[in-house]
């Protein structure tokens, strides 16, 4: 039985691009399918526990996409022309980073902006995501006596007031995408709608090693918009642990990150390799 | 007579071992820092090493070492906080993993927001403290100290925070002078609202520098000294940990101690060589880490 667990729980990583087989690795392509999102004239900010995809789509939009971007984070503030200098070192908090910002504040700070709804765009993940983008950092099995305590909520609740925010995960399997969450530490359009919350907050976009998802407007559920090249709709539906109802007619592919944005990512934004390594679970 | 100075007192600087000697049993102690910066290590080494129990731990978002050791020594029995893990080293910290896992420690499960709510709520003299985080959620289900209410204006859904007063708050500083008014190197985390917070703060800092250098700049005091209880000149008290613009982190020290911290012997092991066992910190660093090593990670000449 453990033995079928662990290839079901495994099948995404035969399927998921790798530099091997596709020239590119997963978390290469999300932070490329984040970085397109990102628009011009807009505020960005990254989390801090982990935040290399998130980094890397930032530093490759500073370089591609946009003429201006400000970038906060816990505690600085950056305009565009330091974006374009920023590079991977697989840690969010350094003081390298802090060098030539105009501002460093309290970390309380960063949550009043995402809570007025002043961060355009934010990242997030988690060891759990539902079919309506809860998700779930805390604990999974109940909370009193966990099977696997996680690092905690952070500050993903805030998060979900940025308007859009991008939640990546590392693993595509049953484990991960369950139909709910044991621990919603995070809540997504559908709960916080239910709460009769004082603001709506934002939307979510989904990224994993298989597939990118969005909200359905109409009922809040997640949908699949695209799978990588390679992947067949059908491992997608057989990884996931809910219904992603009726595909109608061909699956998109994800467009697979251009010569120019590779070049990029390799050699300015992640010289180091990072988002070809092997990404952590969660 | 206590260690601790009269909050009035131009000169409070004293020992970091006289300073944690006055934190009881039981008390709510409240880390500053953030991730691998700026944590007051050696001030959790000093906890250990004095046996403190049953503590009550405060910790921001993205807490690491610090409470780590202390939860994995078993000075404590309820913690609050909203991340606890190493980042890429380690995404959850592995005693605090298994303290909750076998069921040793209550958290008080929070999002970091929540965390400064109840900082803020304490700072303002408030009960509680209204924030959008965590609605949707589950945290109010297992936390009492967390509850969804109706903004009594238009009736929307808030979520409130009972105020958290930490009865002491250590923070790690760059330079502060003899009254703890003190200048962080960089990043400020959540140190500048959990002081005003706290009933009392300890300041650790790399050095204690004259009246004069504080007031030449006083816009980059963020820790003042109005209810500091000491001062503590602790050279290189976040080792391994990084102080923003006087020296980087140590990563080599972090893996060193995920790697003991897999297992409760290897992780007693650890804590009793390198804390129960030395005398101070200064041993602790000269032993462990060596000033050529620590000379190494220096960013900038002190």
């Amino acid at each position: 039985v453990a033995k079928q667990v662990v290839s079901v729980v495994s099948e995404w990583r035969s399927v998921a691009p790798t530099v091997e087989t596709h020239g590119y690795s997963s978390a290469e392509l999300m932070a490329c399918v984040f970085a397109r999102q990102i628009t011009d004239n807009s505020m960005v900010g990254v989390p801090g526990v982990r935040s290399e995809v998130a980094l890397a789509a930032v530093g490759l939009a500073a370089r591609l996409y946009t003429q201006n971007l400000l970038f906060v984070n816990m505690s600085i503030i950056r305009a565009q022309d330091h974006l374009r200098s920023l590079t991977l070192t697989g840690f969010t908090f350094e003081y390298e980073r802090l060098r030539s910002a105009p501002a460093i504040y309290e970390q309380d700070r960063f949550y009043d902006l995402l809570h007025r709804g002043s961060i355009d765009y934010m990242f997030g993940g988690g060891m759990q995501i539902d079919q309506w983008a809860n998700t779930n950092t805390v604990a999974v099995g109940g909370w009193e006596r966990p099977t696997l305590r996680g690092p905690g909520g952070a500050g993903l609740s805030s998060v979900t007031y940025a308007q859009r925010y991008f939640l990546w995960l590392n693993e595509h399997s049953t484990r991960v995408f369950v139909p709910e969450v044991d621990f919603i530490s995070a809540a997504g359009p559908h709960a916080r709608r239910k709460a009769g919350g004082y603001r709506p907050g934002g939307v979510p976009d989904v990224a994993t090693p298989l597939a990118t998802f969005s909200i359905e407007p109409d009922t809040l559920r997640l949908s699949l918009r695209s799978v990588h090249e390679g992947v067949d709709p059908a491992t997608v539906v057989r990884n996931t642990g809910f219904d992603l109802g009726p595909m109608d007619g061909e699956v998109p592919v994800t467009a697979p990150p251009t010569p120019e944005e590779l070049a990029t990512l390799r050699n300015e934004v992640d010289p180091r390799g990072i988002l070809r390594e092997e990404q952590p679970y969660g | 007579l206590s260690a601790w100075r009269n909050p009035a007192s131009e000169d409070k600087v004293v020992p970091l071992a006289e300073a944690i000697a006055e934190i009881d049993n039981g008390m709510t102690v409240a880390i500053g820092g953030t991730y691998l910066t700026d944590e007051p290590i050696a001030a959790a080494h000093e906890l250990i090493r004095q046996d403190k129990r049953h503590l009550d731990l405060v910790l921001t978002e993205g807490a690491c070492l610090a409470g780590d050791l202390l939860i994995g020594a078993g000075c404590v029995d309820s913690v609050m906080v909203s991340t606890l893990g190493f980042m890429r080293l380690g995404a959850i910290a592995p005693r605090f993993r298994h303290a909750v896992e076998e069921g040793r420690i209550r958290v008080r499960e929070v999002e970091q927001n929540h965390v400064h709510a109840a900082l803020r709520a304490s700072a303002q003299g408030l009960p509680f403290m209204p924030t959008l985080s965590g609605l949707g959620c589950d945290y109010a289900s297992v936390n009492p100290d967390i509850l969804t209410i109706q903004d009594p204006f238009d009736g929307a859904s808030v979520t409130a925070v009972r105020a958290l007063q930490p009865d002491v708050m250590i923070v790690h500083t760059k330079y502060s002078d003899a009254a703890g008014n003190a200048q962080h190197g960089g990043s400020l985390h959540y140190d500048v609202i959990g002081c005003r917070a706290s009933a009392n703060v300890i300041v650790m800092t790399e050095r204690v520098v004259s009246k004069g250098y504080i007031t030449r700049n006083p816009h980059a005091t963020h820790v003042i000294g109005y209810n500091v209880r000491a001062v503590c000149e602790t050279p290189f008290g976040c080792y391994p940990s990084e102080a923003e613009a006087v020296y980087t982190y140590d990563l080599d020290e972090y893996r060193e101690y995920l790697r003991a911290a897999q297992n409760s012997h290897d992780f007693d092991e650890y804590v009793s060589s390198r804390i129960r066992r030395t005398a101070s910190w200064e041993e602790y660093l000269e032993k462990w880490a060596g000033w050529p090593r620590l000379a190494g990670n220096l960013s900038v000449r002190l």
